[in-house]
């Protein structure tokens, strides 16, 4: 649990709830030997959410989300997979599963920060909250319908799905990562881990594609979206259609000095997507979105401070009737600090 | 247990066409009060 403080600059106030970068969660992992090269298990991943925090605004402390998953006091299926391991070829994973691009931008950060303030997190912490402009509510926009990235609001990163995954083994420290999902949502990645002397350095960088615009739950009041990648948009699928493609891309970095902890950490993302939906009459889509922060923090802690800064664009006139053009965002982030005896979660 | 700390601070702008007012963004550039957020917790491992 933890203390949230907000300040939208007209009004301010204190909740507590679960800190959803990481909720809490029971992992059950069975493993069983084939012989010296090959094993085999099954991995199950269950959170358990008390008062989520990254569905409430100033209206309200509860969860504004009318998804099952997103309600307080629930428990959910985060992985269910099975996999086959070899130590000379490499390991496929069957199953719900993280894609290669998964967490992406945040699994290149090995510290201990990493818990509880990710990549992700910026746009986590600011959940379901109204914005504002000049005091006033617009419209009952909130923060994720301005920011894009179909996964927690961060360009760059993928989410877990249905997939078949592949992970090589480790080669020079560089292990190469790739998954296809049924809909055709595939995704690759590349990740690097080497230590030279006292520094040592993890790197990651992917590229990911979608055609699916994932499954409209019709809930009247307020539909959501459930699988797929809803790059456009989590409440509908219609805009998203027809010839819908997706695609993601990201990389980041994290060097750090061992001996006193010091470490920098780096990340650009960004997702565009392509459709033939024919939007009103003399405008096409675009939309791009960035955000940053760097900032100085202390030993083995989260604190850190950052500035993130956001823009939609759609505008431009065209001639008329015209389909839409790509969309596309972009992410920056990056990190100073200071952190040891870290651990990473997976 | 670790205890941890986190400040941050949002604000930007967007702009709306015809395209996006129906989903509620007005027309035109719309610039966003800043919002800022100090979350604080712990972690603990079992």
């Amino acid at each position: 649990m933890g203390l949230f403080w907000w300040n939208d600059g007209t009004q301010h106030k204190v909740y507590e709830g679960t800190n959803m970068v990481e909720q809490s969660r029971v992992k059950f992992l069975g493993e069983a030997k084939i012989d010296k090269e090959w094993s085999a298990g099954y991995l199950l991943e269950i959170a358990i959410q008390g008062h989520v925090a990254n569905r409430w605004n100033q209206l309200t402390d509860s969860s504004v989300s009318p998804n099952p998953i997103n309600r307080d006091d629930v428990t959910f299926v985060r992985k269910s997979n099975w996999y086959l391991k070899s130590k000379r070829l490499g390991q496929v994973a069957v199953g719900l599963n993280g894609m290669a691009t998964y967490h992406l931008l945040d699994d290149a950060d090995p510290t201990l920060t990493r818990n509880v303030d990710d990549a992700e997190g910026p746009p986590i912490f600011m959940s379901a909250f109204l914005i504002r402009s000049n005091g006033n509510f617009v419209n009952n926009l909130t923060w994720p319908n301005i920011l894009r990235g179909f996964n927690n609001s961060t360009p760059g990163d993928a989410a877990r799905r249905n997939v078949v995954r592949y992970d090589s083994p480790d080669w020079h420290g560089f292990v190469l990562s790739a998954s296809w999902g049924e809909a055709d949502v595939w995704d690759a990645a590349v990740t690097y881990k080497q230590t030279f002397g006292d520094t040592s350095i993890l790197a990651r960088a992917g590229y990911g594609a979608s055609n699916d615009p994932g499954t409209l739950v019709p809930v009247p009041s307020a539909p959501y979206v459930v699988g797929g990648t809803s790059c456009i948009s989590s409440t509908a699928v219609s805009t998203s259609l027809p010839n819908f493609e997706c695609t993601w891309e990201a990389a980041a970095a994290t060097i750090q000095h061992e001996p006193t902890g010091l470490f920098v950490f780096g990340g650009w993302g960004r997702q565009v997507v392509d459709t033939d939906h024919v939007f009103p009459a003399g405008t096409f889509l675009s939309r791009t979105a960035r955000h940053g922060s760097c900032a100085p923090a202390s030993r083995n802690n989260g604190v850190r401070s950052g500035r993130r800064r956001s823009s939609r664009r759609t505008a431009t006139t065209t001639p008329a009737p015209t389909p839409a053009r790509p969309s596309a965002a972009t992410s920056i982030s990056g990190r100073l600090a200071s952190s040891r005896g870290s651990k990473r979660p997976t | 247990m670790n205890l941890y700390a986190v400040y941050q601070f949002a604000d930007g702008s967007f702009i709306g066409n015809a395209a996006t007012a129906k989903s509620g963004a007005p027309i035109g550039k719309t610039e966003i009060d800043g919002f800022q957020e100090l979350i604080t917790g712990a972690k603990i491992n079992f």
